[in-house]
């Protein structure tokens, strides 16, 4: 479990500061109790692009897949 | 001996100057290799949302000679004017190529590129404000990476992605013979060669406690460099982006002034129009940024701790700011908790962009104070972007030229790596040592015993720079932030990572980054004391003057003894005459 969290967190080194803080923030205090669906969601958000991922999370835009509602929920609740 | 990989050129950083350069080596069917610690379109290029700077003249008139005086004006004469007139009448060319291979720029009515006001724009030398930054909406940087990113797919780069650039590979006679890397998935060490070595690595203004920058953005480059031997050129002048948020630090583009925003302070005054009678909000960013500071100082700041002021933008319409700047307008109601659409946004000056850098001459070569003079080149080595000071940013950049030096010294660094190739062909022996250095670090670490930890010794290198070398700075703080910085570095020998496992170890990583941020942050202490003026991004509150008899020359910092040499400014620039130093007012 420390190596897989680990490749999250090196994921979660991003170009933009917002995104450090948004998607760092939830690894270190929100992951870990989250539900597997949410984790997998997570997963699948920090294979995009940064832009993509803050427009996400700003919610300019909407997620084609459902799987990632959920968890933008949990993200814009963070800010 | 650890594995190794033999390539043409090897390239250290994925971000826009990386990928201009690897793109111009590799379509000319050399073997280049791009090595990257993060998925190169997650590199801090992205964050550029202001636009790319280049005098095509679509809404205004203009002239890269009028942008060439603003740059010179700019850097409050520090730049260098040959390097300066490269970049400025390079730009159009430069900005058209990018339009050709695919970057999608917004456009005017008339179908030209759309181009908007940046602070420190104007026409006829000091004239009216020009209009002349080219933009792709306020994705400017997300554009640029991706647009470059592909066209190196398509001439085949190959991309080394999550491996962590350890240190170079320089032999006896000190030709740069490639680097060693950490591969963050399986923690194996590996040795690039190449007889090009190209550090794009960005900047480092982690160092300080308050930044824009992304976490990344450790300056890994110039800690190699210092590691090398080799000097670092003017690291006292860092620029403070006048407009970051409170404590996030995230930046409001220059953009929102460019289209109508202006700054109040806690009495509602327009202050900036004290400060800059005639650019007011859209000087450069230095007097912006020490206007804040001061209004700050003077106890005119915003809040519940005077510690801020207020961007307003709210006068120019809902449908004008949803239309023109979508982007801060979310960033603003996201992390500022404002929707500037009805109410000003919370402004404070932020570190932001690192002027200094890896001393190099036009063609990115990176020179260096040896036997036949100041700027001798380290045959096979290259710098470009942030990491590197050519300088044309001199003591202050203006907003707009960062994309611009990307890809005009990166294509630059190409296309002079390619005739360096063809004319040495043979590959030098890699010396017996060539993996010592690197692997010394990393066992270091594997068996470290102590108390010490890494974010505590970061956290507190990070408070000292913002405390004593922030905005304004002063004799007795620079020398006590010296004084607690070697502290600092003391405790780091007695430092230990916990966790010794291979696969993605962040811990080993946020150590090595450590690594290269401390003599980063000595660097800049140790050159700020030395430089008895006021210039640009450096002011001393103790020598509130700018003294060209004394200080218009560029500071080389050593890291053995903390050695300092200077070399003059580069005035003379290469068709046109020289602009010659004049007082900075705007």
């Amino acid at each position: 479990m420390t190596a897989e969290l680990n490749r999250l967190r090196w994921r979660c080194q991003r170009g933009m500061l917002e995104l450090d803080h948004i998607l760092r923030g939830f690894l270190d205090t929100g992951y870990l109790a989250a539900p597997p669906e949410t984790q997998r969601a997570f997963e699948s958000l920090l294979s995009m692009e940064d832009a993509d991922i803050l427009d996400l999370v700003m919610g300019r835009t909407t997620p084609v897949s459902g799987e990632l509602v959920p968890l933008l929920a949990l993200l814009q609740r963070r800010i | 001996m650890i594995p190794k990989r033999t390539f043409d050129a090897v390239i250290i950083g994925g971000g826009g100057a990386g990928l201009r350069a690897a793109l111009q080596m590799a379509q000319a069917d050399l073997k280049v290799a791009v090595i990257s610690k993060v998925f190169p379109t997650r590199s801090h290029t992205v964050s550029a949302q202001g636009g790319i700077t280049a005098a095509l003249g679509n809404v205004s008139d203009d002239d890269w000679h009028w942008h060439m005086y603003d740059t010179v004006k700019g850097s409050d004469y520090l730049g260098d004017q040959d390097a300066i007139e490269f970049m400025c009448r390079n730009a159009p060319t430069a900005v058209y190529e990018l339009e050709h291979m695919g970057l999608p720029f917004s456009r005017l009515d008339n179908g030209k590129i759309y181009q908007r006001p940046f602070g420190g724009q104007s026409q006829n030398f000091g004239g009216e404000q020009a209009v002349r930054t080219c933009a792709a909406a306020d994705r400017t940087g997300h554009a640029l990476l991706h647009t470059l990113y592909q066209r190196n797919i398509a001439a085949r780069t190959q991309f080394f992605e999550e491996f962590f650039a350890l240190d170079l590979i320089r032999d006896e006679e000190g030709y740069v013979l490639g680097v060693s890397a950490l591969e963050i998935e399986t923690g194996q060490p590996w040795l690039f060669e190449a007889r090009v070595t190209l550090l794009a690595t960005g900047g480092g203004a982690r160092i300080f406690r308050h930044s824009t920058n992304a976490h990344i953005n450790s300056g890994d480059g110039l800690g190699m460099i210092l590691r090398a031997g080799l000097p670092l050129e003017d690291m006292e002048f860092w620029q403070f982006h006048p407009t970051g948020i409170p404590e996030i630090g995230s930046l409001i583009t220059e953009g929102v002034r460019g289209e109508g925003g202006y700054l109040l302070n806690k009495d509602n005054e327009r202050f900036m129009l004290r400060y800059a009678p005639n650019a007011h909000d859209l000087a450069s960013r230095d007097v912006v940024s020490r206007a804040i500071a001061q209004e700050i100082l003077a106890g005119r700041g915003c809040g519940p701790h005077g510690d801020f002021v207020y961007l307003k933008i709210d006068h120019i319409g809902a449908d004008k700011i949803k239309s023109r700047l979508p982007g801060i307008r979310e960033l603003s109601m996201q992390f500022a908790g404002v929707d500037p659409c009805e109410a000003p946004i919370p402004v404070t000056p932020t570190a932001h962009y690192m002027m200094g850098g890896i001393p190099t001459n036009l063609h990115a070569q990176v020179v260096t104070p040896e036997r036949y003079g100041p700027e001798e080149a380290v045959p096979g080595l290259y710098a470009v972007g942030e990491c590197a000071c050519v300088s044309v940013h001199g003591a202050n950049r203006l907003g707009g030229n960062s994309l611009l030096d990307l890809v005009v010294f990166g294509r630059a660094a190409g296309n002079h790596a390619i005739e360096y190739l063809r004319e040495n062909t043979i590959p030098r022996p890699l010396p017996a040592d060539a993996s010592d250095l690197a692997t010394g670090r990393l066992a270091r670490w594997d068996k470290a015993k102590g108390n010490e930890r890494v974010p505590k010794l970061r956290a507190e290198m990070q408070r000292i720079l913002q405390e004593h070398c922030g905005v304004y700075r002063r004799e007795d703080l620079l020398k006590e932030g010296i004084e607690k910085l070697g502290q600092v570095e003391a405790r780091l020998q007695d430092a230990v990572i916990e966790d010794r496992s291979k696969m993605f170890n962040t811990a080993r990583l946020e150590a090595l980054e450590l690594e290269n941020l401390l003599p980063i942050a000595r660097a800049t202490l140790v050159s700020a004391l030395a430089r008895t003026e006021s210039r640009g991004a450096h002011s001393r509150e103790d020598y509130p003057k700018r003294d060209d008899d004394q200080w218009l020359r560029h500071t080389l910092y050593s890291r053995e003894n903390d050695q300092l040499d200077y070399k003059p400014v580069r005035l003379k620039p290469l068709t046109v005459e020289t602009f010659q130093p004049k007082e900075r007012t705007y």
